[in-house]
């Protein structure tokens, strides 16, 4: 439902110039409060700010095409959250094939944090790039069950709402995706020494 | 069920994938966010689009529907203050390069306000002040001449292009046919103290010529909510264009006639900065911008205020005063929240002889006990809120031979307050509230500080300081106003609920002394995971008659799981009788 991304290459028409009312009001009450989570979760799934502009851009694009659906969903916020999901590995995908496999991630903003060693941090950040492979590789349903379980917390019955199928549905995909990244984790930390 | 490994591997992904989005991203995304915002996808939504320099131009274009939108907000607000909203000057107004408006209110002050719907920027000036917004970056700089000090804020809290939206279809609409409609305007006005009292007593529109033009006088006389009482108001407007050339509000103040006269230009040209307003360059320059870790801080708060889950709660205020009969130290009131709507019930009348309650046991279950101490009483609605209008209710005055009956609502007032999100009136004796309050983070006067690792306060939480920068509005002797500096402890692991929160005043020596604080004592996560007070300790510095002082606390049995009719957000009806309350 969210293959709503467009293809490039049209021309674009003038915005209307004026703002209604229902509008402000459907993004006052729903997608307002919701902007930072779903900032971030598009982020967690991109990490890379062209990714991550174009799949915000097909969310919203999609959000404001399924206003009226969001507006009476009876979780209106997962809903919002896996458009967003949605659009973010639509776009990974995409790019995963122009870049043929390779990565393009950008550091986060890290906070300082005394109790790690510089090579602590390459290390994790090999492992992140790693874990966001896998994640890109992960079957889209997967992908966006375990994003909204995992990273958006998000309670199964929920996310089943969202995505209009059954909680146990929801269930295996997120064990699905948890048992490839686990596999990812496993052999990252045999490869490390022990730390005590 | 997830298992426990489950979780140890979902805790490590969480980590090692974390949502530190970089600062210029964030930006842009945001910025999709306000062309979303603006309504103005309507139409882009159903149009292909394009990447690079084409989407960037859409982007930029649809940001300016929305600077026209706020500036005729700011516009509105500076010419009819109190009351927001004004004739709005068609769409023709959109297509000017700067509209200035010059406002004179009875022979006194003069307001000189410009926007520019192409450019994005709102200036106004008086004697007092110089603001310039620029709405594209959602900053606004503020000069006090005063102070010879210029400051540059964020625009918080609900944009002006969205608060303003509505506004702007309804004064779009009220002078596209030759009667106002009272609907329309009431649409308009409504932003006062009250909101159902105004009215239009009378309206009459002529056409009139001047210079070889053609003019509409639309002259109104409105009966306002505010001690102005009943204005004549004239909109004089080119008939052609919709463009409005002056509007006139005159009335009775005090037993003198006021006036507000506010007259319209359409200049080429308007000022590019808020230098070109004539304010000094070698004036002091105050970024009150926060930084972004206070920004992503203060985004959680709100967005954790807007999802709480819908609640009834049970709301005691027991005192350190008389704990040992906290039985009969407090009484129950009721508290309800269904998404932005609220309600709170007080106990209409006190129970009849016999019916006080019996010493409980030491070891008693006291939400239990309370709870079922409410069942025992009749209620009525102290208030209901519905977004930002809420209705106030009194009871009847009730002669003295007929206490044993029923007791009925004798009045009801409406009103508006519009906080750009979900706010009770009530708001500090909520539970996701109290632990979520504004901290005014960007107002200009506030000077915000975050400290990471704090020497003292509650254990494993961040401080944030905001210290007043005026003695403007400093609290008296009374305890009226506000103090220097609020000191907030949040906790992180609590998604920065705020654990502890401090009022503090300080002296000429700048000696602290804590005027009182609130202390989260006990805190749970709703079924939405939405991290909320149960029990909130007051710490005040009132010295009671035994020289001692003594804490009160909030303590608050939220219930989830409950069903909230919506006739129960209802606005209240004069006459209604108190009743018990319908418990499941």
């Amino acid at each position: 439902m969210s293959g709503s991304h467009v293809e490039a290459g049209a021309e674009v028409t003038s915005p209307p110039a004026q703002v209604t009312s229902a509008s402000a009001a459907f993004f006052d009450r729903f997608v307002a409060p919701m902007e930072s989570r779903m900032i971030r979760s598009i982020w967690r799934i991109t990490r890379n700010s062209q990714d991550a502009e174009d799949a915000m851009q097909n969310a919203l694009i999609a959000i404001w095409r399924q206003r009226e659906l969001i507006a009476s969903h009876s979780t209106p916020q997962a809903l919002l959250l896996r458009i967003c999901l949605d659009a973010a590995c639509d776009v990974v995908r995409r790019r995963s094939r122009e870049r043929r496999g390779r990565l393009s991630t950008e550091a986060s903003r890290d906070l300082p944090d005394s109790t790690r060693t510089p090579l602590d941090a390459i290390a994790d950040r090999e492992l992140v790039e790693k874990i966001v492979l896998e994640l890109h590789r992960l079957p889209r349903q997967q992908a966006v069950c375990m994003a909204m379980k995992v990273f958006e917390g998000l309670p199964y019955e929920e996310i089943a709402s969202a995505l209009s199928c059954s909680a146990a549905t929801v269930r295996k995909h997120v064990e699905r995706a948890r048992a490839k990244l686990k596999v990812v984790l496993a052999n990252h930390d045999l490869g490390q020494p022990q730390r005590r | 069920m997830d298992t426990q490994e489950d979780r140890r591997v979902d805790e490590r992904l969480c980590l090692l994938l974390d949502d530190n989005v970089p600062e210029k991203v964030e930006s842009r995304l945001r910025s999709q966010f306000a062309s979303l915002r603006d309504g103005a996808f309507q139409d882009a939504s159903v149009q292909p689009r394009t990447s690079g320099r084409t989407r960037r131009s859409l982007l930029i274009r649809l940001t300016v529907s929305s600077i026209a939108v706020a500036v005729v907000a700011v516009v509105w607000s500076v010419v009819l203050q109190p009351s927001r909203g004004l004739a709005q000057v068609a769409n023709a107004v959109l297509q000017k390069r700067w509209v200035h408006i010059e406002t004179t209110i009875s022979e006194g002050p003069v307001i000189d306000a410009w926007w520019s719907p192409s450019s994005g920027i709102a200036a106004s000036r008086s004697k007092d002040f110089t603001r310039f917004e620029n709405l594209r970056n959602q900053v606004y700089e503020l000069y006090k001449p005063d102070e010879d000090r210029l400051y540059r804020s964020p625009v918080v809290g609900t944009s002006e292009s969205s608060r303003s939206a509505s506004h702007f279809e309804s004064l779009r609409m009220l002078f596209q046919s030759d009667r106002v409609s009272e609907k329309q305007f009431d649409e308009v006005f409504r932003c006062g103290p009250s909101i159902e009292t105004t009215k239009i007593l009378e309206q009459q529109v002529e056409e009139v010529e001047s210079a070889g033009r053609k003019w509409l006088d639309y002259h109104l006389k409105v009966r306002t909510p505010d001690e102005l009482g009943v204005v004549d108001i004239l909109f004089h407007v080119d008939a052609e264009s919709k463009l409005p050339a002056v509007v006139r509000f005159e009335g009775q103040l005090n037993g003198k006639r006021v006036k507000r006269e506010s007259t319209f230009d359409y200049p080429e040209q308007g000022p590019v900065d808020i230098y070109a307003l004539g304010v000094p360059r070698t004036a002091t320059f105050i970024d009150r911008v926060p930084s972004e870790d206070l920004k992503r801080i203060a985004d959680i708060l709100r967005s954790d205020r807007i999802r709480m889950d819908d609640y009834r709660m049970v709301f005691v205020n027991p005192s350190e005063i008389g704990e040992e009969w906290w039985w009969r130290n407090s009484f129950p009131q009721v508290f309800y929240r269904k998404g932005d709507r609220f309600r709170r019930d007080f106990i209409a009348k006190t129970l009849p002889e016999g019916m006080e309650p019996k010493e409980p046991d030491a070891n008693v279950d006291r939400r239990e006990w309370w709870i079922n101490r409410a069942k025992q009483f009749e209620y009525f609605p102290h208030y209901v809120q519905a977004g930002p209008v809420y209705y106030l209710c009194s009871l009847k005055q009730q002669e003295a031979s007929k206490e044993a009956e029923h007791v009925e609502i004798g009045s009801v007032e409406s009103h508006k307050r519009d906080m750009g999100e979900p706010w009770p009136i009530d708001y500090a004796m909520r539970p996701e509230f109290v632990c979520r309050v504004l901290m005014g983070l960007g107002n200009e006067d506030q000077e915000a500080k975050l400290v990471q690792n704090p020497t003292d306060g509650p254990a494993g939480c961040i401080q944030i300081d905001i210290h007043r920068t005026t003695k403007r509005g400093r609290m008296n002797e009374k305890g009226i106003g506000v103090t220097d500096l609020q000191r907030f402890w949040l906790d992180p692991r609590q998604d920065y609920l705020v654990k502890r929160w401090d009022m503090v005043m300080i002296d000429a020596v700048g000696e602290e002394s804590i005027h009182l604080s609130h202390i989260v004592e006990e805190s749970a996560q709703s079924p939405k995971g939405v991290w909320y007070a149960i029990k909130v300790r007051r710490k005040n510095d009132i010295i009671q008659k035994d020289g001692k002082r003594y804490d009160d606390f909030y303590v608050m049995y939220v219930d989830f799981n409950v069903n909230l009719p919506d006739s129960l957000f209802a606005p209240p009806k004069v006459g209604t009788k108190s009743q018990r309350l319908a418990w499941d």
